[in-house]
């Protein structure tokens, strides 16, 4: 079975050094200006291990510096190299067209924790009451204040979004994900607006010492694929 | 970043890898795709659990006891 890591926008790509899942040999199978790295995987199919992510990711980032590369999600198999260039031929325009847009850019991703012990809950908890009129009276108490922390928090994560968000050419973000994840965003960048992003991130931890601002990356443009195959 | 741990550091980089390479990027439905396609992804604190739709059920249950209903994911609108 052959196991797609990524396609990338060169047809006769100088394959690295690094090893497939599980040991195996790379290789390229190409179509027009485009090739598929695959290798022949055996049963039983990779599991998304740890170890296994890893080295899915691996593959596609040694392809990264000398190539634009599109991400293929992990575990995608297929039967035959006639099945992968059927899909490298229908959907060539599409591909093409996102791999013209991605060049040369890369994407960072954005995780701000709250301290522990201040999360927003996503819900408000129970209540208690003597009465109807007293339990209603204290649920919506707990909801209003539910939802003014709600807000307060959608407006600290929009304050660090926005300054990063300028420097992007695409961004994506949600807030409050659990109630220890403030903010989750990730952010399209020219790969020479890494380290001034960076520097960015640094500038807004420093203002908000009791948040955690972890950025990550730089990734390859997962976020940001349009491309959508359908058989 | 300077203030924080490695351990959380490495936890969050593993967060967003996952986050990305089993929902995003080129996504095809395969003549053999893994059934990880369908995997949930459920965040229990920071602690991010792999698991399937079935499994997150009762994992959730667990984590939020009084909230047997919460939704698996906030939908994924930007803002």
């Amino acid at each position: 079975m052959l196991y797609l890591y990524a396609i990338i926008d060169q047809s006769l790509p100088r394959l690295p050094i690094t090893a497939g899942l599980a040991g195996t040999r790379l290789f390229s199978l190409g179509y027009g200006d485009l090739a598929a790295i695959v290798s022949e995987v055996a049963a039983p199919l990779p599991q998304p291990t740890e170890a296994n992510a890893w080295q899915h990711e691996a593959v596609i980032e040694a392809f990264m510096a000398q190539q634009t590369v599109l991400p293929v999600r992990f575990g995608t198999v297929f039967s035959s190299e006639t099945a992968i260039k059927s899909i490298l031929e229908t959907h060539y325009s599409s591909l093409i067209a996102d791999l013209q847009r991605l060049r040369h850019k890369v994407e960072l991703g954005l995780r701000v924790l709250w301290p522990a012990q201040a999360e927003v809950p996503l819900s408000p908890p129970k209540v208690s009451g003597e009465t109807a009129k007293t339990y209603l009276r204290a649920r919506l108490a707990l909801s209003q204040q539910a939802q003014a922390q709600h807000q307060e928090a959608e407006a600290l994560a929009q304050r660090i979004h926005t300054p990063l968000a300028q420097l992007a050419l695409e961004h994506t973000s949600q807030i409050l994900l659990t109630p220890r994840l403030l903010l989750t965003a990730a952010y399209l960048l020219p790969q020479d607006q890494v380290s001034l992003f960076q520097q960015k991130v640094l500038e807004s931890q420093e203002l908000r010492p009791a948040l955690q601002i972890l950025s990550t990356g730089p990734w390859p443009a997962y976020n940001f694929i349009r491309v959508k195959l359908n058989e | 970043m300077r203030n924080n741990s490695p351990d959380l550091a490495q936890q969050v980089t593993l967060l967003d890898l996952l986050d990305r390479i089993l929902q995003k990027g080129v996504i095809i439905q395969g003549d053999l795709t893994l059934a990880v396609a369908d995997v949930d992804l459920v965040y229990v604190g920071l602690r991010l659990l792999l698991t399937s739709v079935d499994t997150a059920q009762k994992m959730r249950s667990a984590a939020y006891p009084l909230e047997p209903s919460r939704p698996s994911l906030a939908p994924k609108t930007p803002f």
